[in-house]
């Protein structure tokens, strides 16, 4: 109870005085310290298959703009902590974007607005996560701080960074409606609006052409959730709403979408409901952040009792930490890798079962399926499921693992150690 | 200043992008055009993959004619990835590394 008085009190404080250059500087290394914590955290339990996709670069199922540049960054030891910090720091420190979108609101409005994102649910647990996600959602919200600018701003910039989007992620393409409205409202020629807006869709769609496995993925994920009844995917879509915003921003933004009547909004903001339908993954309520912003500054109206909603919203938001099963070990794969790792010898890693990306990350060696044919060129075996026809080869057991390893001996066999079981 | 070079940047960013994925295209192009081949080499490319343990998201298609495919294999992995050329003929199902 005491936590969420503590940082209400904090932000009224804010609020109460104009932040000198110093109180400034002062916030933004707070604020780097809570981006660090949250990306700590996030790195506890090791990379999680999506995350390891994108760190060695996976083709599929995103094009390689975020992911390439993510991989360039694979010969620094700490690759994964860098690429964390640097994402959770890209989500937290958005909030300055938020401050500056509610400039022309009161400054009560303004802390509220600044407490809403810090706050959201989504910001919370996808700070410091290495997902496509958060980065969607912050090109979302420089989209929605871009249509509320009023001077205008250069086509051809706008026109690049919708690239940039539809190259990072294909769900930015759920920000199409405010994006069209940006771009059509320029005082530029037609030609240039319709090249700034269709040339970097065409480029996607080119892009899914030259990558089937692309296009599988888009096939497997709509399938995994086809087979689900209406009431579950109402369900899941409704709770990851709720999830985004805490509640309170959820239901606050969600109000302020549709009294502001702006089609291009409730657009953006029906689409991203729709993929949640028919695409259910929990990482994808971020999306709904900016559309949430967007609506408190096109009907500022909607945040009449500023003060209580954010204690609410922090309540909600601590409370949702609270019932949260947060995660404080590393997950097998990093533990099992690290012994295989330490073998000197050359050779494959082979693993039996279903796995995922994560194993190729945390291995230093080439990574096989499971065949036995292939163990005369490996160097160690993961059995996630039984490994027929291991026991003709020379292999030892590793023991105190939770998975079944068996690493290739260096030297003839001779007799059985304390630490290693033989089959 | 910035302003005056948008459309060079954007035209830039879309030419080399467009350049790089139509040359994919081209590659590919027999796969949309032939039905009986796409089917074939799904199948063929399927069942190399099962036969060498390979992982379906390291093969990329480098060449694909009628009597033949050439795929890269891509071991990720933390480190420097192993990239190995093989070719795969799609009348015996055999596969070879690609000649040096």
């Amino acid at each position: 109870m005491l936590l969420p008085l503590f940082y209400y009190r904090t932000i009224i404080f804010m609020s109460s005085v104009t932040l000198s250059r110093i109180g400034r500087i002062l916030l933004v290394i707070f604020l780097e310290g809570i981006a660090v914590l949250l990306a700590l955290y996030q790195g506890l339990s090791g990379v999680y298959t999506d995350e390891a996709k994108y760190l060695l670069n996976i083709p599929y199922p995103h094009p390689p703009l975020a992911r390439s540049l993510f991989h360039a960054m694979e010969f620094l030891p700490q690759q994964e902590l860098l690429v964390r910090i640097v994402l959770a720091t890209l989500l937290i420190q958005a909030v300055w974007l938020v401050g500056s979108l509610a400039r022309n609101l009161s400054i009560e409005k303004r802390v509220t607005l600044c407490g809403f994102w810090l706050f959201s649910g989504a910001v919370l647990f996808q700070a410091g996560t290495i997902m496509m996600a958060p980065l969607t959602a912050l090109q979302g919200l420089l989209f929605v701080w871009l249509y509320f600018r009023e001077e205008n701003v250069s086509l051809g910039w706008i026109a690049l960074m919708w690239l940039a989007s539809l190259f990072t992620a294909y769900q930015a393409i759920l920000y199409l409606p405010i994006v069209f409205v940006l771009i059509w409202r320029s005082p530029e020629s037609f030609l240039k609006k319709v090249i700034a807006f269709c040339i970097p869709l065409l480029l996607v769609v080119l892009y899914v052409l030259t990558n089937p496995l692309a296009i599988a993925s888009f096939t497997s994920a709509g399938g995994q959730n086809a087979a689900l009844s209406l009431g579950t995917i109402a369900k899941q879509a409704f709770s990851s709403w709720l999830f985004a915003g805490s509640a309170v921003f959820s239901v606050v933004g969600t109000v302020a979408v549709f009294r502001s009547k702006k089609r291009e909004l409730i657009g953006s903001f029906l689409l991203v409901a729709l993929f949640l339908c028919v695409s259910f993954r929990a990482y994808y309520s971020i999306l709904f952040l900016p559309l949430f912003v967007a609506g408190v500054i096109a009907h500022s109206e909607t945040l009449k009792r500023e003060s209580l909603f954010l204690a609410l919203h922090i309540l909600a938001a601590v409370y949702i930490f609270s019932v949260a099963s947060l995660q404080f070990y590393e997950n097998t794969a990093r533990t099992v890798m690290r012994t295989v790792n330490q073998s000197s010898q050359e050779g494959v890693v082979l693993i039996a079962g279903g796995f995922g990306h994560q194993w190729q990350y945390e291995s230093t060696s080439p990574i096989f399926r499971y065949r036995p044919a292939l163990l005369s060129k490996a160097k160690a075996v993961v059995c996630l499921e039984e490994c027929p026809g291991i026991d003709r080869y020379a292999f030892y057991q590793v023991s105190n693992l939770a998975q079944e390893v068996w690493i290739r001996q260096h030297i003839p066999y001779t007799t059985p150690q304390t630490s290693v079981r033989h089959r | 200043m910035l302003r005056r070079y948008q459309w060079w940047v954007f035209g830039a960013f879309c030419l080399v992008t467009a350049g790089i994925l139509f040359l994919r295209l081209w590659t590919m192009l027999p796969l949309y055009l032939d039905n009986d081949l796409r089917t074939r080499a799904s199948v063929l490319i399927q069942a190399t993959v099962a036969r060498e343990g390979w992982l379906s998201s390291g093969v990329s298609l480098k060449q694909i004619s009628s009597e033949g495919a050439v795929l890269l294999y891509t071991s990720h992995h933390r480190g420097r990835d192993l990239v190995q050329c093989y070719s795969l003929s799609f009348t015996t199902g055999q596969l070879s590394s690609c000649p040096q």
